[in-house]
């Protein structure tokens, strides 16, 4: 469970976020709407550090990812995260891609690394493409890559940046479906989306970015 | 021409090839180095590779060999010529290289870095797989075009008194009192810089992703 208490942050000496308070679930989507502007994005780059929170508190269950003397590495392990634009990485290709992270910091043998990123490209249906660089994947493949390559390292969160926004109404339906199957694996999801129709559509919960300057009791 | 000519024109070829490929395999490092201290080094050595590169962008090469060679004894440091000449040329070159390397580095997009940050992919390593490639793809041609240039600027280095093929090739002219050894060297300079463009262009076909 991600626990987020009284975190607040300044952006050119305004509140943008202010004692916000949240928690989220294992197998929950939580989405976050609202207008362009309003902290939506500073929010999720909080939860990966790579924004610094002027004041609050980040856990995962009961460890204390910020403030922490090693919050980083933490963060990175079970904190993902899907870019807007993905950010894959353009000289590697859809397996290296997913497998990158883990075979550097040699978390698991290559063998289990290259097996479970056969599993997770065959079950986001993207097996096919392993071999391909990114920029011969359409906007929804890459967007499937950009999770895999989250998933492969286990994390109990996965942040989404505007996962939509690339997407024509059929394909974001197939996506949403996808991230139903995705929190099976017990992974909460915190998404932010100006996207209404999709939030309310496959989201457990939706959170208005207003509340991020109205502290109230945690969400 | 007399045949008699060639084996001047030949070991002057080699000379040329030698200092070509010290220059280069010493420089590109070099410059490598002075860019990645120039886009994250602290802001006095910022300030320092800045005034390095104006200071070898802005005076001619020729003035720098000369300087190297027959100035800097005059301070009580004397180089052998083809010493003087390796490393005048490459400092003269990694600034330049510097400045095309740094030229793919800020061009990497921010969010690439960010990327890695969050994949708990660390600095070193993630430069090495990850941000390097992007910068050789970009750099490459510009690279190659510094590359060739370096062929064709060791012809300098007569100034200083050294062999290398164009002066082989001129004391031939003397010599014969004939225009054929220039159009031999000539030839000798396209074959090289054909070679090299054509092994630049097969490395550029590498980073096509």
């Amino acid at each position: 469970m991600l626990v987020i208490e009284g975190l607040s942050k300044k952006m050119n000496g305004l509140d943008l976020i202010k004692d916000f308070s949240l928690t989220v679930q294992k197998k929950e989507i939580v989405s976050i709407v609202g207008e362009s502007g309003s902290g939506k994005t500073t929010f999720i780059r909080l939860l990966n550090q790579l924004d610094k929170p002027d004041k609050g508190q980040i856990k995962l269950d009961n460890d204390r990812l910020f403030p922490g003397q090693d919050g980083h590495k933490s963060v990175n392990k079970n904190i993902g995260m899907v870019f807007q634009d993905f950010q894959l990485f353009p000289n590697l290709t859809v397996k290296e891609n997913c497998t990158l992270s883990p075979l550097l910091n040699k978390s698991i043998r290559r063998e289990e690394i290259n097996l479970k990123a056969d599993e997770l490209l065959g079950k986001l249906d993207i097996l096919d493409k392993q071999h391909s660089y990114p920029k011969e994947l359409s906007g929804g493949q890459k967007q499937r890559v950009a999770i895999a390559r989250a998933l492969m390292l286990d994390p109990q969160i996965i942040c989404l940046d505007e996962p939509t926004s690339a997407l024509d109404y059929e394909t974001a339906d197939r996506f949403g479906e996808l991230l139903k199957s995705v929190i099976k694996n017990d992974v909460g999801i915190v998404m932010i989306t100006h996207d209404l129709r999709f939030a309310e559509k496959f989201s457990d919960r939706i959170i208005s970015s207003e509340l991020f300057l109205k502290p109230t009791s945690t969400l | 021409m007399s045949w008699s000519a060639l084996p001047s024109i030949i070991t002057g070829l080699e000379l040329t090839l030698k200092l070509f490929s010290l220059v280069l395999v010493l420089s590109l490092p070099l410059g490598l180095l002075v860019a990645v201290a120039k886009v994250y080094g602290p802001k006095f050595i910022q300030r320092l590779i800045t005034l390095y590169i104006y200071a070898m962008r802005g005076t001619p090469l020729l003035l720098q060999l000369m300087f190297v060679f027959f100035g800097l004894p005059y301070v009580g440091i004397t180089l052998d010529r083809f010493p003087a000449a390796v490393f005048a040329f490459v400092l003269n070159y990694a600034a330049y290289f510097a400045e095309i390397f740094r030229g793919g580095m800020v061009g990497v997009p921010t969010g690439q870095f960010e990327a890695m940050k969050v994949l708990g992919i660390n600095h070193f390593k993630g430069y090495r797989n990850v941000i390097f490639p992007q910068v050789l793809k970009t750099t490459l041609p510009s690279l190659g075009n510094e590359i060739l240039a370096l062929v064709k600027d060791t012809s300098l280095v007569y100034i200083l008194g050294l062999g290398e093929v164009l002066r082989a090739g001129q004391i031939a002219a003397n010599r014969y009192a004939s225009l054929i050894p220039f159009i031999f060297v000539g030839i000798l300079y396209l074959i090289v810089t054909g070679i090299i463009s054509y092994l630049l262009n097969k490395i550029e076909k590498q980073y096509q992703f």
